[in-house]
């Protein structure tokens, strides 16, 4: 049985009996190594001890526990009271505010989904009291929940940046131009879409008694995102400060989360790791097997072949990262594809940093698209409703997004601004 | 059967939850050290390093336990009825196979590792202490995978509420 037939009958197995990633890693990695390479199944052991020994790695559990403690308290209502005291006075001042609650949040959480259930359960009930349309509030809160991963701090950028072999400071810098992009688009069409009349008047000391009461909460993105922009933090680093920061604020400045609360988010921490470390480390050795058989580099004569233009490539790979969006979560797209796809890229003249942020955006979009976007099922079980009038009003929103995405692919300068 | 995994799933949180524990105030101590007193801990950040290889393998036990493991799902809706204790009982014999198979050279890997006696030499540790995590998840992996095969419809044997 020759080579090709095993793998192909490795990936049908693993689809029709739906295996976890993990198997599907590390079966795909044991068969190549043992039958191409002809070497021993150790290897496959040792490979994912190595690449496991990498302090960049440290980043993720560093970074979800931040998340895990800020999300214990009422940041959520914190951020929503300044946002709507922020836009009080503005048609669609409500819907524009949840873009804004969801943003921020989403900076500090690094969490699509926890974005969503942190600001949509809080942020639903109000829209629909101001007179919003079940669809309209719906929508704007699942997409706005996307922007987690866009904006830094963002595991799926981390994750991009080690199996590109790019920097993660580098990419979360370049994360938030496409951030600001994405915030602009929807909260323009909020401004649009939303029911033309002002949300109450806008009261300066009001803003300013919020702003005083949700400052810290505020400040959290701004010093991570301002001590890796000044080059003070490296990425590890800044999740260090960003979970003594999440400590402080949260025990002993809001005091809204006491120690014995803070127990189950160290399990919640390590199980978060254990998702996806068995994943990652699997998909390393897989990566570093493709690599020394020059694998990225075949493909890249072969897609050269194919496709002559960088145009040419940015609307296929788009389409397709689409396209992959809709069947795989976006962590087991960028562990199987960004190795892959990545030199191809470069090849093109595209900045490896570039197209990290042009994969994630597309991936981001595969939260609301079916079968298995994710932000979709959150919704609808947040929101009690049925997931076909979910799907029915994130389309609106899936439109908005895909012109984000055009203009973050067609102008590098958006992403790469910050980089210098 | 259920108890021994409701005990070792206790203990393997306890494990792990500790050691994120642990790994964060290596890290902070780290740099909060170089920030403040431009000196650094030079074992702090190696040793949260194998913290999280740790707390990594023992975490993935622990989605193992509640089945939460990624996957693609796309198959699950073709097999109902009663053919869905069958896509069960394979998904998880398959996945048994897999992780018996790699407890079984991870366990060959960590003897290599101490009859050569790697050390690592930033926190003076014996390697196969470091790696013998890999053997022990593997082995307790397929043995609730292994479970899972002869109760498919009990997802979750040893959970601790």
């Amino acid at each position: 049985m020759s080579i090709t037939l095993i793998i192909i009958s490795i990936l049908v197995l693993s689809i029709v009996f739906g295996l976890p990633l993990f198997v599907i890693m590390g079966a795909l990695a044991s068969v190549c190594y043992l039958f191409i390479s002809g070497e021993n199944m150790m290897i496959v052991i040792g490979d994912i001890f190595y690449a496991a020994d990498k302090e960049i790695l440290l980043a993720i559990p560093l970074f979800v526990l931040a998340g895990q403690i800020m999300t214990k308290g009422s940041i959520s209502q914190r951020l929503i009271n300044v946002a709507k005291s922020a836009t009080s006075g503005i048609t669609g001042g409500m819907g524009i505010a949840a873009i804004l609650s969801c943003s921020v949040f989403a900076a500090i959480s690094g969490s699509s989904p926890v974005t969503l259930i942190a600001i949509g359960s809080l942020m639903y009930p109000a829209l629909l009291q101001a007179g919003y349309s079940k669809k309209l509030a719906m929508g704007s809160l699942s997409t706005g929940g996307t922007l987690g991963i866009i904006i830094p701090p963002s595991i799926p950028m981390i994750i991009f940046a080690i199996m590109a072999g790019v920097s993660v400071v580098d990419l979360f810098k370049a994360g938030i131009g496409p951030g600001i992009v994405l915030v602009i688009l929807l909260c323009g069409y909020m401004f649009y879409a939303a029911p033309k009349k002002t949300d109450g008047q806008f009261s300066f000391t009001e803003f300013l008694h919020h702003l005083k009461k949700g400052f810290l909460s505020l400040l959290m993105p701004l010093i991570i995102l301002g001590g890796i922009y000044t080059g003070f933090f490296t990425a590890t680093e800044s999740a260090a400060v960003a979970v003594v920061y999440a400590f402080i604020v949260e025990v002993f400045i809001h005091r809204e989360v006491g120690v014995k609360k803070l127990f189950p988010v160290f399990a919640e921490t390590a199980e978060m790791l254990g998702m996806l470390f068995l994943i990652l480390i699997l998909a390393v050795s897989l990566n570093k097997f493709m690599t020394l058989e020059e694998i990225p580099q075949n493909l890249v004569v072969w897609m050269s072949s194919m496709i002559s233009t960088k145009l040419g490539f940015l609307i296929a790979v788009n389409i397709l990262l689409l396209i992959v969006g809709c069947f795989m979560d976006i962590m087991s797209a960028i562990l199987v594809l960004a190795p892959i796809l990545t030199p191809m890229a470069i090849n093109y003249g595209i900045n490896p940093i570039h197209f990290g942020i042009i994969m994630i955006v597309n991936l981001e979009i595969g939260y609301l698209t079916p079968p298995i976007g994710i932000n979709l099922f959150v919704a609808s079980g947040i929101f009690k409703e049925p997931l076909i009038d979910v799907i029915k009003a994130v389309v609106p929103f899936l439109f908005v997004m895909l012109l984000g995405l055009a203009i973050v692919t067609a102008f590098p300068q958006i992403s790469l601004f910050f980089l210098g | 059967m259920k108890n021994i995994f409701a005990v070792m799933t206790k203990i393997e949180r306890i494990a792990a939850s500790l050691m994120v524990f642990v790994l964060t105030i290596f890290v902070v101590m780290d740099v909060g050290s170089r920030e403040l007193f431009k000196t650094s801990v030079p074992w702090a950040q190696k040793s949260a390093v194998y913290l999280m290889i740790w707390a990594g393998f023992l975490g993935a036990i622990l989605v193992t336990q509640k089945v939460e493991h990624l996957r693609p799902e796309i198959a699950d809706k073709f097999w109902t009825g009663k053919l869905k204790p069958f896509y069960l009982r394979a998904q998880n014999f398959l996945v048994f196979c897999f992780c018996a198979g790699m407890a079984y050279y991870s366990i060959l890997y960590v003897l290599e590792s101490k009859e050569f006696g790697d050390i690592n030499v930033i926190i003076d540790m014996p390697m196969w202490l470091l790696q013998c995590v890999i053997p022990y998840a593997f082995t307790s992996m397929s043995l609730r995978y292994l479970y899972f095969i002869f109760s498919p419809a009990e997802k979750d044997p040893g959970a601790v509420h």
